[in-house]
Protein backbone atom coordinates (compact mmCIF):
# COMPACT_ATOMS: atom_id res chain seq x y z
CA UNK A 1 0.00 0.00 0.00
CA UNK A 2 1.08 3.70 -1.03
CA UNK A 3 1.95 5.64 2.27
CA UNK A 4 2.40 9.55 2.91
CA UNK A 5 4.93 11.60 1.62
CA UNK A 6 7.10 10.06 4.23
CA UNK A 7 6.91 6.13 5.00
CA UNK A 8 6.23 6.54 8.38
CA UNK A 9 2.86 6.49 9.81
CA UNK A 10 1.06 9.68 11.12
CA UNK A 11 0.99 9.40 14.57
CA UNK A 12 -1.51 11.00 17.89
CA UNK A 13 1.28 11.63 19.95
CA UNK A 14 2.94 14.93 16.85
CA UNK A 15 -0.84 15.49 15.56
CA UNK A 16 -1.62 16.64 19.88
CA UNK A 17 1.97 18.65 19.68
CA UNK A 18 1.09 20.11 16.85
CA UNK A 19 -2.51 21.02 18.27
CA UNK A 20 -1.16 22.20 21.94
CA UNK A 21 1.60 24.69 19.93
CA UNK A 22 -1.08 26.22 17.75
CA UNK A 23 -2.66 26.81 21.00
CA UNK A 24 -0.32 28.69 22.75
CA UNK A 25 0.70 30.62 20.01
CA UNK A 26 -3.02 31.46 19.84
CA UNK A 27 -2.86 32.86 23.64
CA UNK A 28 0.50 34.14 23.36
CA UNK A 29 0.52 36.31 20.18
CA UNK A 30 -3.59 37.50 20.41
CA UNK A 31 -2.34 40.47 22.83
CA UNK A 32 0.39 41.32 21.27
CA UNK A 33 -1.47 41.95 18.10
CA UNK A 34 -4.17 43.78 20.06
CA UNK A 35 -7.29 41.83 18.72
CA UNK A 36 -10.20 42.25 19.93
CA UNK A 37 -12.05 39.40 21.83
CA UNK A 38 -15.59 40.22 20.47
CA UNK A 39 -13.88 39.06 17.28
CA UNK A 40 -11.58 36.34 18.47
CA UNK A 41 -11.53 35.23 22.14
CA UNK A 42 -7.87 33.58 23.43
CA UNK A 43 -8.37 30.23 24.77
CA UNK A 44 -8.37 30.64 28.22
CA UNK A 45 -11.62 33.33 27.67
CA UNK A 46 -13.21 29.99 26.24
CA UNK A 47 -12.02 28.40 28.88
CA UNK A 48 -13.17 30.66 31.27
CA UNK A 49 -16.67 30.26 29.35
CA UNK A 50 -16.85 26.99 30.19
CA UNK A 51 -16.38 27.43 34.04
CA UNK A 52 -19.29 29.99 34.17
CA UNK A 53 -21.73 28.21 32.11
CA UNK A 54 -20.82 24.78 31.51
CA UNK A 55 -24.44 23.75 32.79
CA UNK A 56 -26.32 26.10 30.12
CA UNK A 57 -23.42 24.09 27.49
CA UNK A 58 -24.30 21.00 28.93
CA UNK A 59 -27.38 21.36 28.70
CA UNK A 60 -27.54 22.46 25.15
CA UNK A 61 -24.89 19.95 23.83
CA UNK A 62 -27.71 16.80 24.69
CA UNK A 63 -30.39 17.87 22.30
CA UNK A 64 -27.50 18.47 19.38
CA UNK A 65 -26.52 15.01 20.41
CA UNK A 66 -29.81 12.95 20.28
CA UNK A 67 -30.86 15.10 17.07
CA UNK A 68 -27.42 13.88 15.22
CA UNK A 69 -27.93 10.26 16.77
CA UNK A 70 -30.86 10.00 16.04
CA UNK A 71 -30.69 11.45 12.63
CA UNK A 72 -27.66 9.33 11.93
CA UNK A 73 -29.57 6.39 12.78
CA UNK A 74 -32.52 6.67 11.40
CA UNK A 75 -30.23 7.50 7.91
CA UNK A 76 -28.48 4.84 8.07
CA UNK A 77 -30.92 1.93 8.54
CA UNK A 78 -33.01 3.26 6.02
CA UNK A 79 -29.89 4.25 4.01
CA UNK A 80 -29.14 0.13 3.88
CA UNK A 81 -32.63 -0.79 3.42
CA UNK A 82 -33.06 1.24 0.62
CA UNK A 83 -29.74 0.06 -0.79
CA UNK A 84 -30.82 -3.37 -0.54
CA UNK A 85 -34.17 -2.92 -2.35
CA UNK A 86 -32.48 -1.24 -4.97
CA UNK A 87 -29.94 -4.10 -5.61
CA UNK A 88 -32.57 -6.90 -5.45
CA UNK A 89 -35.44 -4.95 -7.23
CA UNK A 90 -35.22 -4.32 -10.68
CA UNK A 91 -38.46 -2.46 -10.49
CA UNK A 92 -36.38 -0.47 -7.21
CA UNK A 93 -33.65 -0.30 -9.97
CA UNK A 94 -35.10 1.43 -12.34
CA UNK A 95 -37.38 3.64 -10.70
CA UNK A 96 -35.66 4.67 -7.42
CA UNK A 97 -32.46 4.34 -7.55
CA UNK A 98 -32.19 7.14 -10.99
CA UNK A 99 -34.51 9.79 -9.08
CA UNK A 100 -32.88 9.43 -5.66
CA UNK A 101 -29.49 10.78 -7.72
CA UNK A 102 -31.76 13.78 -9.09
CA UNK A 103 -33.48 14.19 -5.29
CA UNK A 104 -29.96 13.95 -4.01
CA UNK A 105 -28.79 17.10 -6.11
CA UNK A 106 -31.25 19.31 -4.22
CA UNK A 107 -29.09 21.16 -1.46
CA UNK A 108 -31.40 19.37 1.78
CA UNK A 109 -30.25 22.43 4.18
CA UNK A 110 -32.68 24.16 1.80
CA UNK A 111 -35.50 22.64 2.67
CA UNK A 112 -34.89 22.98 6.47
CA UNK A 113 -37.32 25.77 7.05
CA UNK A 114 -40.22 23.50 5.82
CA UNK A 115 -39.59 20.75 7.29
CA UNK A 116 -39.71 23.01 10.72
CA UNK A 117 -42.82 24.42 9.71
CA UNK A 118 -44.10 20.46 8.77
CA UNK A 119 -42.83 19.15 11.48
CA UNK A 120 -42.98 21.48 14.44
CA UNK A 121 -40.71 23.72 15.62
CA UNK A 122 -40.38 22.39 19.10
CA UNK A 123 -40.39 19.05 18.26
CA UNK A 124 -36.86 17.53 18.53
CA UNK A 125 -38.29 15.21 15.67
CA UNK A 126 -38.20 18.04 12.97
CA UNK A 127 -34.69 18.84 13.90
CA UNK A 128 -33.68 14.64 13.67
CA UNK A 129 -35.73 14.86 10.20
CA UNK A 130 -33.34 17.55 9.18
CA UNK A 131 -30.04 15.74 10.03
CA UNK A 132 -31.60 12.45 8.51
CA UNK A 133 -32.44 14.07 4.93
CA UNK A 134 -28.79 15.08 5.33
CA UNK A 135 -26.99 11.83 6.64
CA UNK A 136 -29.24 9.54 3.97
CA UNK A 137 -27.88 10.08 0.46
CA UNK A 138 -24.60 8.90 1.00
CA UNK A 139 -25.76 5.76 2.60
CA UNK A 140 -28.04 4.67 -0.11
CA UNK A 141 -24.96 5.33 -2.29
CA UNK A 142 -22.44 3.47 -0.63
CA UNK A 143 -24.57 0.54 0.25
CA UNK A 144 -25.88 0.41 -3.49
CA UNK A 145 -21.86 0.52 -4.56
CA UNK A 146 -21.50 -2.06 -1.51
CA UNK A 147 -24.43 -4.84 -2.21
CA UNK A 148 -23.58 -4.92 -6.12
CA UNK A 149 -19.87 -3.84 -6.37
CA UNK A 150 -18.42 -7.78 -6.87
CA UNK A 151 -16.49 -9.26 -9.33
CA UNK A 152 -18.71 -11.23 -11.98
CA UNK A 153 -16.45 -14.10 -11.88
CA UNK A 154 -17.44 -14.15 -8.36
CA UNK A 155 -21.14 -14.52 -8.47
CA UNK A 156 -19.64 -16.83 -11.05
CA UNK A 157 -18.24 -18.87 -8.81
CA UNK A 158 -20.97 -19.18 -6.20
CA UNK A 159 -23.25 -20.29 -9.08
CA UNK A 160 -21.33 -23.04 -9.78
CA UNK A 161 -21.07 -24.38 -5.91
CA UNK A 162 -24.54 -24.52 -6.42
CA UNK A 163 -24.80 -21.13 -3.32
CA UNK A 164 -28.82 -20.41 -2.63
CA UNK A 165 -29.08 -16.74 -2.77
CA UNK A 166 -29.35 -16.07 1.50
CA UNK A 167 -26.09 -17.87 1.46
CA UNK A 168 -24.59 -15.55 -0.90
CA UNK A 169 -25.88 -12.62 0.61
CA UNK A 170 -24.65 -14.03 4.04
CA UNK A 171 -21.21 -14.85 2.82
CA UNK A 172 -20.21 -12.80 -0.12
CA UNK A 173 -22.45 -9.51 -0.46
CA UNK A 174 -22.79 -8.71 3.44
CA UNK A 175 -19.09 -9.13 4.10
CA UNK A 176 -18.65 -7.27 0.53
CA UNK A 177 -20.10 -3.95 1.30
CA UNK A 178 -18.75 -3.60 5.03
CA UNK A 179 -15.72 -1.35 3.29
CA UNK A 180 -18.58 1.33 1.52
CA UNK A 181 -20.92 0.88 4.36
CA UNK A 182 -18.08 2.34 7.08
CA UNK A 183 -17.60 4.96 4.53
CA UNK A 184 -21.01 5.63 4.34
CA UNK A 185 -21.26 6.34 7.87
CA UNK A 186 -18.20 8.37 8.70
CA UNK A 187 -19.81 11.00 5.86
CA UNK A 188 -23.18 10.35 6.93
CA UNK A 189 -22.27 10.72 10.39
CA UNK A 190 -20.78 14.14 9.94
CA UNK A 191 -23.58 15.22 7.62
CA UNK A 192 -25.64 14.58 10.35
CA UNK A 193 -24.17 17.18 12.88
CA UNK A 194 -24.03 19.39 10.20
CA UNK A 195 -28.20 18.86 9.94
CA UNK A 196 -28.58 19.35 13.40
CA UNK A 197 -26.75 22.39 13.82
CA UNK A 198 -28.63 24.30 10.67
CA UNK A 199 -31.23 22.71 11.81
CA UNK A 200 -30.61 25.03 15.20
CA UNK A 201 -29.47 27.89 13.46
CA UNK A 202 -32.86 27.83 12.08
CA UNK A 203 -35.35 26.86 14.64
CA UNK A 204 -33.66 28.53 17.58
CA UNK A 205 -35.27 27.10 20.31
CA UNK A 206 -31.77 24.79 21.96
CA UNK A 207 -29.44 23.46 20.92
CA UNK A 208 -25.51 24.14 20.15
CA UNK A 209 -26.46 25.47 17.15
CA UNK A 210 -29.07 28.09 19.20
CA UNK A 211 -26.11 29.04 21.34
CA UNK A 212 -23.79 29.92 18.28
CA UNK A 213 -26.82 32.11 17.56
CA UNK A 214 -27.10 33.79 20.67
CA UNK A 215 -23.40 34.11 20.64
CA UNK A 216 -23.50 36.18 17.43
CA UNK A 217 -26.63 38.00 18.87
CA UNK A 218 -24.06 38.96 22.14
CA UNK A 219 -20.99 39.86 20.13
CA UNK A 220 -20.29 36.99 22.60
CA UNK A 221 -17.13 35.04 20.65
CA UNK A 222 -16.15 32.93 23.42
CA UNK A 223 -19.75 31.24 23.81
CA UNK A 224 -19.60 30.59 20.00
CA UNK A 225 -16.07 28.92 19.76
CA UNK A 226 -17.14 27.24 23.29
CA UNK A 227 -20.45 25.49 21.68
CA UNK A 228 -18.01 24.78 17.86
CA UNK A 229 -15.24 23.05 20.92
CA UNK A 230 -18.03 20.46 22.43
CA UNK A 231 -19.62 20.36 18.83
CA UNK A 232 -16.04 19.39 17.59
CA UNK A 233 -15.19 16.72 20.61
CA UNK A 234 -18.87 15.72 19.91
CA UNK A 235 -18.28 14.78 16.01
CA UNK A 236 -14.94 13.06 16.58
CA UNK A 237 -16.01 11.03 19.65
CA UNK A 238 -18.81 9.42 17.23
CA UNK A 239 -16.28 9.25 14.04
CA UNK A 240 -13.62 7.78 16.54
CA UNK A 241 -17.11 5.46 17.83
CA UNK A 242 -17.40 4.33 14.01
CA UNK A 243 -13.78 3.81 13.33
CA UNK A 244 -13.27 1.29 16.44
CA UNK A 245 -16.22 -0.75 14.97
CA UNK A 246 -15.13 -1.11 11.33
CA UNK A 247 -11.69 -2.34 12.85
CA UNK A 248 -13.50 -5.21 14.90
CA UNK A 249 -15.58 -6.02 12.26
CA UNK A 250 -13.45 -5.74 9.68
CA UNK A 251 -9.83 -7.44 10.89
CA UNK A 252 -8.56 -8.12 7.60
CA UNK A 253 -8.83 -4.60 6.12
CA UNK A 254 -6.69 -2.68 9.15
CA UNK A 255 -4.42 -0.26 7.49
CA UNK A 256 -6.13 -0.52 4.69
CA UNK A 257 -8.52 3.04 3.90
CA UNK A 258 -11.38 3.67 1.74
CA UNK A 259 -10.10 5.29 -0.78
CA UNK A 260 -7.78 2.19 -1.95
CA UNK A 261 -11.33 1.02 -3.05
CA UNK B 1 -15.32 -45.31 -22.97
CA UNK B 2 -18.11 -42.54 -23.21
CA UNK B 3 -16.95 -38.94 -23.48
CA UNK B 4 -17.51 -36.74 -20.46
CA UNK B 5 -17.89 -33.80 -22.42
CA UNK B 6 -18.98 -33.56 -25.53
CA UNK B 7 -19.39 -30.67 -27.79
CA UNK B 8 -22.05 -30.76 -30.77
CA UNK B 9 -21.96 -27.85 -33.19
CA UNK B 10 -21.57 -25.06 -30.56
CA UNK B 11 -22.40 -21.58 -32.00
CA UNK B 12 -22.55 -18.57 -29.64
CA UNK B 13 -23.23 -15.01 -31.05
CA UNK B 14 -22.72 -12.33 -28.81
CA UNK B 15 -25.39 -9.28 -29.95
CA UNK B 16 -24.13 -5.70 -29.06
CA UNK B 17 -26.52 -3.25 -30.38
CA UNK B 18 -26.79 -3.91 -33.87
CA UNK B 19 -23.58 -5.72 -34.14
CA UNK B 20 -23.34 -9.34 -34.00
CA UNK B 21 -19.96 -11.21 -33.08
CA UNK B 22 -19.45 -14.80 -33.85
CA UNK B 23 -17.27 -15.74 -30.84
CA UNK B 24 -17.93 -20.01 -31.79
CA UNK B 25 -18.43 -21.57 -34.87
CA UNK B 26 -19.40 -24.79 -35.17
CA UNK B 27 -17.33 -26.06 -32.39
CA UNK B 28 -17.38 -30.27 -32.28
CA UNK B 29 -15.41 -32.56 -30.19
CA UNK B 30 -14.90 -34.27 -26.80
CA UNK B 31 -13.52 -35.01 -23.76
CA UNK B 32 -12.86 -38.42 -21.68
CA UNK B 33 -12.81 -38.99 -18.59
CA UNK B 34 -9.60 -38.52 -17.02
CA UNK B 35 -8.18 -36.93 -20.16
CA UNK B 36 -6.80 -33.23 -19.08
CA UNK B 37 -7.46 -31.02 -22.09
CA UNK B 38 -5.72 -27.91 -23.04
CA UNK B 39 -7.31 -25.06 -25.44
CA UNK B 40 -5.22 -22.59 -26.73
CA UNK B 41 -5.81 -19.61 -28.96
CA UNK B 42 -5.45 -16.09 -29.13
CA UNK B 43 -7.35 -13.74 -27.38
CA UNK B 44 -10.94 -13.11 -29.02
CA UNK B 45 -10.92 -16.71 -30.40
CA UNK B 46 -14.06 -17.79 -28.05
CA UNK B 47 -11.88 -20.09 -25.76
CA UNK B 48 -13.13 -18.33 -22.69
CA UNK B 49 -16.78 -17.96 -23.74
CA UNK B 50 -16.78 -22.38 -24.71
CA UNK B 51 -15.51 -22.65 -21.03
CA UNK B 52 -18.61 -20.45 -19.46
CA UNK B 53 -21.00 -22.58 -22.02
CA UNK B 54 -19.72 -25.59 -20.59
CA UNK B 55 -19.99 -24.67 -17.07
CA UNK B 56 -23.50 -23.84 -17.79
CA UNK B 57 -22.84 -19.79 -17.19
CA UNK B 58 -23.56 -19.18 -20.26
CA UNK B 59 -26.03 -20.70 -22.94
CA UNK B 60 -25.50 -21.73 -26.67
CA UNK B 61 -26.49 -19.92 -29.93
CA UNK B 62 -26.88 -23.60 -31.56
CA UNK B 63 -25.54 -26.67 -31.11
CA UNK B 64 -25.28 -28.31 -27.59
CA UNK B 65 -22.75 -29.58 -25.17
CA UNK B 66 -23.80 -32.43 -23.20
CA UNK B 67 -22.00 -33.75 -19.46
CA UNK B 68 -21.92 -36.43 -18.34
CA UNK B 69 -25.00 -37.84 -21.23
CA UNK B 70 -26.66 -34.48 -20.10
CA UNK B 71 -27.10 -31.33 -21.99
CA UNK B 72 -26.00 -28.36 -20.12
CA UNK B 73 -28.77 -25.64 -19.23
CA UNK B 74 -27.94 -24.37 -16.18
CA UNK B 75 -25.17 -23.81 -13.92
CA UNK B 76 -23.22 -27.17 -12.85
CA UNK B 77 -22.49 -27.73 -9.73
CA UNK B 78 -20.54 -30.85 -9.51
CA UNK B 79 -17.90 -29.27 -11.42
CA UNK B 80 -13.86 -27.24 -9.79
CA UNK B 81 -13.60 -23.66 -11.75
CA UNK B 82 -10.28 -21.56 -11.33
CA UNK B 83 -10.30 -18.37 -12.86
CA UNK B 84 -7.72 -15.94 -14.17
CA UNK B 85 -7.94 -13.88 -11.16
CA UNK B 86 -8.14 -15.68 -8.05
CA UNK B 87 -11.51 -14.81 -6.58
CA UNK B 88 -10.40 -15.10 -3.11
CA UNK B 89 -12.70 -13.25 -0.46
CA UNK B 90 -10.95 -10.73 0.92
CA UNK B 91 -11.97 -11.11 4.39
CA UNK B 92 -11.08 -14.82 4.32
CA UNK B 93 -8.24 -16.76 5.26
CA UNK B 94 -6.94 -18.98 2.91
CA UNK B 95 -8.41 -22.12 4.69
CA UNK B 96 -11.53 -20.70 4.84
CA UNK B 97 -12.05 -19.08 1.41
CA UNK B 98 -10.89 -23.39 0.30
CA UNK B 99 -14.09 -24.38 2.85
CA UNK B 100 -16.21 -21.62 0.97
CA UNK B 101 -16.62 -24.09 -1.56
CA UNK B 102 -18.04 -26.62 1.40
CA UNK B 103 -19.82 -24.06 3.42
CA UNK B 104 -21.68 -23.04 -0.36
CA UNK B 105 -22.73 -26.60 -0.78
CA UNK B 106 -24.13 -27.25 3.07
CA UNK B 107 -21.97 -29.74 3.80
CA UNK B 108 -20.09 -30.59 7.03
CA UNK B 109 -17.23 -28.18 7.42
CA UNK B 110 -15.56 -30.12 10.05
CA UNK B 111 -15.33 -33.12 7.69
CA UNK B 112 -13.50 -31.71 5.27
CA UNK B 113 -11.16 -29.45 7.54
CA UNK B 114 -8.62 -31.84 6.95
CA UNK B 115 -9.05 -31.96 3.32
CA UNK B 116 -8.48 -28.53 2.63
CA UNK B 117 -5.35 -28.39 4.98
CA UNK B 118 -3.98 -31.46 2.89
CA UNK B 119 -4.67 -29.95 -0.59
CA UNK B 120 -3.05 -26.62 0.90
CA UNK B 121 0.11 -28.22 2.23
CA UNK B 122 -0.04 -30.16 -1.56
CA UNK B 123 0.50 -26.81 -3.24
CA UNK B 124 2.61 -25.60 -0.81
CA UNK B 125 1.22 -23.29 1.23
CA UNK B 126 1.44 -25.23 4.52
CA UNK B 127 1.27 -22.24 7.57
CA UNK B 128 -0.32 -20.21 5.17
CA UNK B 129 -3.41 -21.18 6.21
CA UNK B 130 -4.26 -18.51 8.25
CA UNK B 131 -3.09 -15.72 6.13
CA UNK B 132 -5.68 -13.51 4.53
CA UNK B 133 -5.55 -13.15 0.82
CA UNK B 134 -3.80 -9.88 0.77
CA UNK B 135 -1.11 -11.01 2.87
CA UNK B 136 -0.35 -13.54 0.00
CA UNK B 137 1.50 -13.61 -3.16
CA UNK B 138 -0.36 -13.30 -6.57
CA UNK B 139 0.84 -17.27 -6.83
CA UNK B 140 -0.20 -18.32 -3.60
CA UNK B 141 -3.44 -16.80 -4.02
CA UNK B 142 -3.54 -18.93 -7.05
CA UNK B 143 -2.80 -22.01 -5.03
CA UNK B 144 -5.43 -21.16 -2.60
CA UNK B 145 -8.08 -20.84 -6.01
CA UNK B 146 -6.90 -23.95 -6.88
CA UNK B 147 -7.52 -26.49 -3.50
CA UNK B 148 -11.14 -24.69 -3.17
CA UNK B 149 -11.66 -25.98 -6.73
CA UNK B 150 -10.58 -29.52 -5.59
CA UNK B 151 -11.88 -29.90 -2.05
CA UNK B 152 -15.35 -31.48 -3.01
CA UNK B 153 -13.56 -33.84 -5.45
CA UNK B 154 -15.47 -32.55 -8.46
CA UNK B 155 -15.38 -34.92 -11.59
CA UNK B 156 -14.69 -32.17 -13.83
CA UNK B 157 -12.39 -29.49 -13.28
CA UNK B 158 -12.50 -25.70 -15.63
CA UNK B 159 -9.52 -23.73 -15.28
CA UNK B 160 -9.52 -20.28 -17.76
CA UNK B 161 -6.05 -18.98 -17.85
CA UNK B 162 -5.32 -19.68 -14.14
CA UNK B 163 -1.95 -18.91 -14.66
CA UNK B 164 -2.14 -16.13 -17.13
CA UNK B 165 -0.95 -13.24 -14.78
CA UNK B 166 1.72 -14.93 -13.51
CA UNK B 167 5.33 -14.22 -13.92
CA UNK B 168 6.96 -16.66 -16.46
CA UNK B 169 9.02 -18.74 -13.64
CA UNK B 170 6.04 -19.31 -11.32
CA UNK B 171 3.88 -19.92 -13.91
CA UNK B 172 6.79 -23.11 -15.26
CA UNK B 173 6.39 -23.75 -11.03
CA UNK B 174 2.26 -23.77 -10.60
CA UNK B 175 2.39 -25.97 -13.95
CA UNK B 176 4.48 -28.52 -12.42
CA UNK B 177 2.57 -28.21 -9.10
CA UNK B 178 -1.02 -28.48 -11.15
CA UNK B 179 0.05 -31.82 -12.29
CA UNK B 180 1.00 -33.38 -9.06
CA UNK B 181 -2.28 -32.55 -7.82
CA UNK B 182 -3.73 -33.65 -11.02
CA UNK B 183 -1.43 -37.04 -10.77
CA UNK B 184 -3.65 -37.56 -7.39
CA UNK B 185 -7.68 -36.89 -8.01
CA UNK B 186 -7.14 -37.88 -11.72
CA UNK B 187 -10.18 -35.73 -12.81
CA UNK B 188 -11.23 -34.41 -16.14
CA UNK B 189 -9.47 -31.14 -16.63
CA UNK B 190 -10.32 -28.78 -19.39
CA UNK B 191 -7.47 -25.75 -19.17
CA UNK B 192 -7.52 -22.30 -21.07
CA UNK B 193 -4.14 -21.05 -21.63
CA UNK B 194 -2.95 -18.40 -24.25
CA UNK B 195 0.63 -20.27 -23.78
CA UNK B 196 1.58 -22.71 -26.34
CA UNK B 197 3.83 -24.13 -24.06
CA UNK B 198 1.93 -24.43 -21.29
CA UNK B 199 -0.68 -26.42 -23.66
CA UNK B 200 1.75 -28.43 -24.98
CA UNK B 201 3.36 -29.19 -21.43
CA UNK B 202 -0.01 -29.54 -19.10
CA UNK B 203 -2.44 -31.52 -22.07
CA UNK B 204 -3.01 -35.00 -23.40
CA UNK B 205 -4.78 -33.26 -26.05
CA UNK B 206 -4.48 -29.27 -27.12
CA UNK B 207 -7.03 -28.05 -29.20
CA UNK B 208 -6.41 -25.06 -31.27
CA UNK B 209 -8.33 -22.07 -31.86
CA UNK B 210 -8.39 -19.62 -34.27
CA UNK B 211 -10.50 -16.30 -33.75
CA UNK B 212 -13.45 -14.46 -35.72
CA UNK B 213 -15.17 -16.76 -36.03
CA UNK B 214 -13.43 -19.12 -32.88
CA UNK B 215 -13.65 -22.20 -34.33
CA UNK B 216 -10.96 -25.31 -33.58
CA UNK B 217 -8.53 -25.42 -35.90
CA UNK B 218 -6.90 -28.31 -35.07
CA UNK B 219 -7.18 -31.34 -31.99
CA UNK B 220 -3.42 -32.44 -31.22
CA UNK B 221 -2.33 -35.59 -29.24
CA UNK B 222 0.80 -34.95 -27.28
CA UNK B 223 2.24 -38.13 -26.82
CA UNK B 224 5.12 -37.10 -24.29
CA UNK B 225 5.42 -39.54 -20.92
CA UNK B 226 4.10 -38.53 -17.73
CA UNK B 227 4.69 -37.40 -14.94
CA UNK B 228 6.06 -34.75 -16.94
CA UNK B 229 9.45 -33.08 -16.20
CA UNK B 230 10.90 -29.62 -16.41
CA UNK B 231 13.65 -31.24 -18.87
CA UNK B 232 10.77 -32.30 -21.08
CA UNK B 233 10.75 -29.02 -21.97
CA UNK B 234 14.10 -29.14 -24.09
CA UNK B 235 12.88 -32.52 -25.85
CA UNK B 236 12.51 -32.38 -29.56
CA UNK B 237 9.48 -34.04 -29.84
CA UNK B 238 8.03 -30.92 -27.47
CA UNK B 239 9.61 -28.64 -29.39
CA UNK B 240 7.92 -30.36 -32.66
CA UNK B 241 4.20 -29.91 -31.19
CA UNK B 242 4.95 -26.20 -30.24
CA UNK B 243 5.98 -25.81 -33.85
CA UNK B 244 3.00 -27.52 -35.43
CA UNK B 245 0.56 -25.19 -33.29
CA UNK B 246 2.37 -21.96 -34.05
CA UNK B 247 1.30 -22.55 -38.14
CA UNK B 248 -1.66 -23.90 -37.18
CA UNK B 249 -2.48 -20.55 -35.23
CA UNK B 250 -0.57 -18.56 -38.14
CA UNK B 251 2.31 -17.02 -36.30
CA UNK B 252 4.85 -15.60 -38.60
Amino acid sequence: MEKGPSSSEPSVKWSVLFFLCVVVLWQLLLPVFKIPSYLLPTPLAILAEFQTRGGFIFANFLPTFYETVLGFLIGALIGVVSGLGIVYSKILWLTIYPSLVVIGSIPRIAIAPLILIWIGIDSIWSKVTIAFLVAFFPMVVNSVAGFSHIEGEMLDLAKTMGMKPWTEFRKIRLPNSLPYLFAGFKASIALAVIGAVVAEFVSGQQGLGYLIIIGNNDLNAALIFASITVLSAMSLGLFGIIVGLEKVLMPWRRGIYPSDL
Amino acid sequence: MANLIEYERVRKIYNSGNDEVIALEEVSFGVAPGEFVTVVGRSGCGKSTLLKITAGLLPVTGGAVRVAGVPVQAPLTNIGMVFQSPVLLAWRKALDNVLLQIEARGLNVGAYRKRALELLELSGLRGFENKYPNELSGGMQQRVSISRALIHDPSLLLMDEPFGALDAITRDEMNLELLKIWSESKNTVMFITHSIPEAVFLGDRVVVMTPRPGKVAEIMTIDLPRPRTTALRDDPKFIGYMRKIRESLGVQ
